[in-house]
């Protein structure tokens, strides 16, 4: 089920009332959130329900065995049961046909005709997703740092909670799961705090990425057709639909989950005003980046082993996340390139404090904020361009300088659509740049009612005057796909 | 309590982000002027009939392509002409009509070859939604029936609603304005001004297929079920298309298929239905007048054809035949060439053409006529020609007979009158209509011109063609319970039983609306043809001036 959709309109509706009748029974409760993220998930399709019922099953009793054992040998084989039925689903369905495909694109390199032909597989909805989420959680009980919950129901609700099943904040178990042990008083201003963030966030979606993804679609489906200002346009343009469209489906999140009481992790944090791309990585889905740090980074070492092992660590990283992102050579360019812009500002740290001496130094805002942004949308043309290829040609054809009249107007958006979608990305941008703390939605509850309302209704009107919606084909959230 | 407040408030912004939108739709008169807002004036039409009818539905092609006026005119039946726009979707017409139609009802479906897949079965966008919210209320419930459909109509309402807002949210009514505008609707019916041009690009053929696995078959099968447990005749009428565009084959195949797999019998042959470029207005499925025109007679035809009308109990029916050429003037000794009957209403499927008759020694010229229902008639011959040759003719049916009567008019023609129960019905149900002419050979050098057989039913008071007045104009003075004619005019005619458009400043007479003027028994009445109710109050003196408009046409059937 999708957000931008009407069948959450009525969904979610529906699951609040009877969530708010059975809130203070605690097992109601949960065996409600169940159900309801059941059926949001199988409204996509129920046959993978049975993966996540497995994730969850595998996770929770070996969750259960590892607290209770001891010996090491025996808790590392357990940690493998889990790693191997969560990441073997993940590696199944998700990159089966493209190692198949690298294998055999390998032995072409050779000159040997291999025939393999790849196989037929739905990728389920959020399956990197839940399957992170379940995995922090019997790596942090093998690692001591959690105890395993004795409540199969919290446990089975916690895996599949509906507002971030399919896409995140990928939650912790230590910050997330006791939150099912608790019941909750209906909060009003929590209530109406966590609607305007729903609000918020299908603005971003519908307003800004749906929006943008009408220009960047057209010239990204065929590059070969688009030069200069184009190119560089649609580039700049994606750059704001993934982050409204993901940011989108994050305030969507943790605003549904703060109407039911739960608090789910901030997820971005204004990360287009990142003076490096280290920055930018803390302020850029950050649930994932963090849980890359625990779980990857540190592991391998994390920068304990000297500074050219850190700098490989921070590198496999970035290499993995862009695997994360998705089965295909772009995403992992995609990571490469931030990996090695990662690894350049770690080495030359100690030019860049000379050159700005403080974070709120003027040349961090004239040089470092649009370099960062620079080198991230160069990033966003791997992410975005179908196909390898296809991320060159945009990338050379964006040197191009090609002046035809009005070549804004013929990329899919007229004049109103644009002047639309100049003024929604200004005002994100005005809205990142003086609250970073997110604090907007308190202070507009403490207006006056006349106001206030006048705010709620002007801010649905607009959603439904200037979203996109109600086209041929459903607009996704891109991370889906992830 | 506050969770209570809670659902107060949001129920009430629910309710003020609704009546926005509403705001938005109904301050702005470019959408009550929307063409999808002719279906109010449709739907006016169809729930004021409360006779047996023939209802179409279907897209665009049936209401650019299907004149009603015509139809009710030809077959004495109420025709409501539903057919709007191919992307509100079958199901939603079906569901639109369904409660509307009764027992001996006929429903003709005309979809667009690509308006029957799954995909479009619930309709494409739902733009339709908030023109029936606004104007048609009555059949919200639809929506509720059913889970897409609602998600159709909720993202038609704020297709809308943008559309609306974001086109020109505050616009004023354009005086002029186009095919695509309910004003450019009389009832149910384009205005034939909107129908004037003549589509001018060009086309490459496109195929049509016939999908099973695409189409909404069963879908469509099931409503067949039900329409036909209601004793409501479904029909599927193939679609007006341009030829040039797609393949007589695939057209014909594609809609015997359609027929095959519903049940749903076939009014009519894809062929048929398929129109030269100089028929059509701006698409491929858009009508001009004269395309309008040649489709709808070929669908009276089709319906005359299979019977879909039911025989009216009363033997009103009267035919005429005129000659097709009747400024031609024939040697007598030539009338056995004389096969130039034709008839002017061709589509009535009971006559032939005039048989040829080689024999040089029968000078005769006769029509064939098929079924016994005018054994009673009387037949009328109006001719042209000397006295002396007229007092010769004889009546030539299965042979030869004498006339009743023969009397002239004031023009000088010849009426020739016999009645029709004196003669033998040949056994296969057939009989001829003719003249014969017994003393040729003392004519030699003069002609016969024969212009008009009529047949009349018995019941007629018959008398001469002479009391036949022919009129463009004619006033109807009616007080309390009667009417009084009188006539303006040099040619008089009255085209009486006839539907009649009347224009009246009195409110008894709804303006635009149709009335049958029935005289029989012994008594004349005004009825309203989609009713059947008297028009005319018992209780009230009114005097009252009606004025009618006719043409010649109307006297394919004159009874009293």
């Amino acid at each position: 089920m999708l957000f931008n959709s009407l069948d959450f309109g009525i969904f979610f509706p529906i699951v609040f009332i009877l969530y708010w009748i059975v809130a203070k029974n605690l097992t109601l409760r949960n065996f409600l959130i169940l159900v309801s993220s059941y059926v949001f998930y199988g409204w996509w399709d129920w046959r993978f329900l049975f993966l996540i019922a497995i994730s969850s099953l595998v996770d929770f009793y070996i969750g259960k065995k590892l607290y209770v054992t001891e010996q090491k040998n025996k808790r590392k084989q357990l940690l493998f049961v889990s790693l191997f039925v969560n990441l073997g689903l993940l590696f199944y369905f998700k990159y089966t046909n493209f190692f198949i495909e690298t294998f055999v694109d390998s032995f072409r390199l050779f000159g040997s005709k291999l025939q393999v032909s790849t196989l037929n597989i739905i990728l389920p909805v959020g399956i990197s997703f839940y399957t992170f989420q379940t995995l922090s959680y019997t790596i942090d009980i093998y690692r001591k740092q959690l105890e395993p919950t004795k409540d199969t129901l919290s446990f089975f609700s916690f895996v599949a909670f509906f507002p971030q099943l399919v896409a995140g904040p990928i939650e912790r178990a230590s910050h997330l799961l006791p939150q099912f042990y608790r019941t909750y008083k209906f909060d009003y201003n929590q209530v109406k705090s966590g609607l305007l963030l729903m609000a918020f966030g299908l603005f971003k979606k519908m307003v800004i990425a749906d929006r943008a993804a009408i220009l960047v679609n057209q010239v990204y489906n065929s590059p070969t057709d688009y030069y200069g200002y184009e190119t560089i346009i649609a580039t700049v343009l994606f750059a704001f639909q993934i982050y409204c469209d993901f940011s989108g489906y994050s305030d969507i999140a943790i605003g549904a989950a703060r109407t039911l009481g739960f608090d789910l992790m901030k997820n971005f944090d204004s990360p287009y005003f990142s003076k490096s791309i280290t920055e930018f990585w803390r302020r850029w889905h950050i649930s994932l980046s963090t849980w890359f740090r625990d779980y990857v980074y540190i592991p391998l070492g994390g920068s304990r082993n000297g500074k050219y092992k850190t700098y490989a660590n921070l590198f496999i990283v970035f290499l993995v996340s862009g695997l994360w992102h998705g089965a295909a050579i772009t995403f992992v360019v995609w990571g490469a390139i931030h990996g090695i812009f990662i690894v350049i500002e770690k080495a030359l740290s100690g030019v860049r404090k000379k050159i700005f001496p403080s974070k709120k130094h003027i040349l961090n805002y004239i040089l470092a904020l649009p370099f960062t942004f620079f080198i991230v949308c160069v990033a966003w043309v791997f992410f975005r361009a179908n196909s390898f290829s296809d991320a060159l040609l945009v990338l050379k054809n964006s040197l191009y300088v090609v002046k035809h009249e009005d070549f804004l107007y013929q990329l899919g958006l007229n004049h109103r659509e644009i002047k639309v979608l100049i003024i929604s990305i200004l005002l994100l941008l005005i809205k990142d740049a003086v609250d970073r703390k997110d604090i907007w939605t308190e202070k507009i509850l403490k207006f006056n009612i006349i106001f206030r309302w006048l705010i709620y209704l002007a801010l649905i009107m607009t959603i439904l005057i200037y979203g996109i919606y109600g086209g041929d084909e459903k607009s996704e959230f891109i991370y889906f796909q992830f | 309590m506050k969770l209570v407040v809670f659902y107060v408030k949001s129920l009430i912004m629910l309710l003020l982000v609704i009546l926005t939108c509403y705001g938005i739709l109904r301050l702005n008169p470019q959408y009550k002027t929307s063409y999808l807002a002719a279906i109010s004036k449709k739907y006016k039409k169809l729930e004021s009939v409360k006779s047996n009818k023939i209802v179409i539905i279907g897209g665009s092609n049936g209401a650019f392509g299907i004149d009603s006026d015509l139809m009710e005119n030809e077959l004495q039946m109420p025709v409501v002409n539903m057919a709007l726009h191919g992307d509100i979707g079958i199901k939603y017409n079906l569901d639109f009509v369904k409660n509307n139609l009764k027992k001996g009802d006929i429903l003709i479906l005309t979809p667009e070859f690509n308006t029957l897949t799954r995909e479009r079965w619930y309709g494409l966008k739902g733009d339709i939604i908030p023109t029936v919210i606004t104007y048609t209320p009555s059949k919200l419930y639809i929506f509720l029936s059913d889970y897409k459909f609602f998600s159709t109509a909720i993202n038609g309402i704020m297709r809308s609603v943008k559309a609306t807002w974001l086109e020109s949210p505050f616009p004023k009514t354009a005086d002029r304005y186009t095919v695509y505008d309910s004003r450019a609707f009389e009832s149910d019916n384009i205005k034939d001004e909107f129908l004037n041009d003549i589509y001018k690009k060009d086309f490459v053929k496109e195929p049509v297929k016939f999908k099973k696995e695409s189409l909404a078959l069963d879908q469509l099968k099931a409503y067949e079920d039900y329409f036909k447990e209601k004793g409501v005749k479904l029909y599927i009428n193939p679609p007006a298309a341009l030829i040039d565009k797609f393949v007589v084959n695939d057209v014909e195949k594609f809609m015997d298929s359609l027929s095959t797999y519903t049940n749903i019998p076939l009014l009519g042959n894809g062929k048929s239905y398929l129109y030269e470029k100089v028929n059509f207005l701006n698409t491929e499925y858009h009508l001009n007048n004269k395309g309008r025109k040649t489709r709808t007679q070929q669908l009276i035809k089709d319906i005359k054809k299979n019977n879909l009308i039911p025989s009216s109990p009363e033997k009103s029916m009267t035919a005429i035949i005129l000659a097709k050429d009747n400024s031609i003037k024939l040697p007598l000794q030539l009338l056995d060439n004389y096969s130039e009957f034709k008839m002017e209403y061709d589509y009535l499927p009971d006559f032939v053409i005039a048989e040829y008759i080689k024999a040089k020694t029968i000078h005769y010229t006769r029509t064939k006529i098929e079924g016994e229902k005018y054994r009673d008639y009387l037949i009328q011959i109006k001719v042209n020609a000397d006295e002396e040759i007229v007092n010769d003719l004889e009546f030539k049916g299965l042979g030869n007979y004498k006339f009743d009567n023969k009397t002239k008019t004031p023009e000088g023609d010849y009426i020739l009158s016999k009645k029709l129960s004196n003669l033998n019905i040949h056994a296969k149900g057939f009989t001829f209509l003719g003249v014969t002419s017994t003393k040729t050979d003392n004519f030699m050098g003069k002609n016969l011109k024969i212009e008009e057989m009529r047949l009349w039913d018995e019941s007629y008071n018959y008398s001469t063609f002479g009391n036949i007045i022919f009129a463009d104009d004619f006033l109807v003075a009616a007080k309390t319970n009667q009417i009084i004619f009188s006539v303006e005019g040099q040619n008089q005619s009255i085209a009486l039983n006839r539907i009649t458009t009347i224009d009246s400043d009195q409110k008894i007479i709804g303006k635009g609306r149709k009335y049958k003027l029935d005289i029989s028994n012994n008594k004349i009445e005004l009825l309203d043809f989609y009713t059947g109710e008297k028009v005319l109050d018992k209780n009230k003196e009114t005097n009252f001036v009606l004025k009618f408009h006719s043409t010649k046409e109307d006297l394919i059937n004159i009874s009293y």
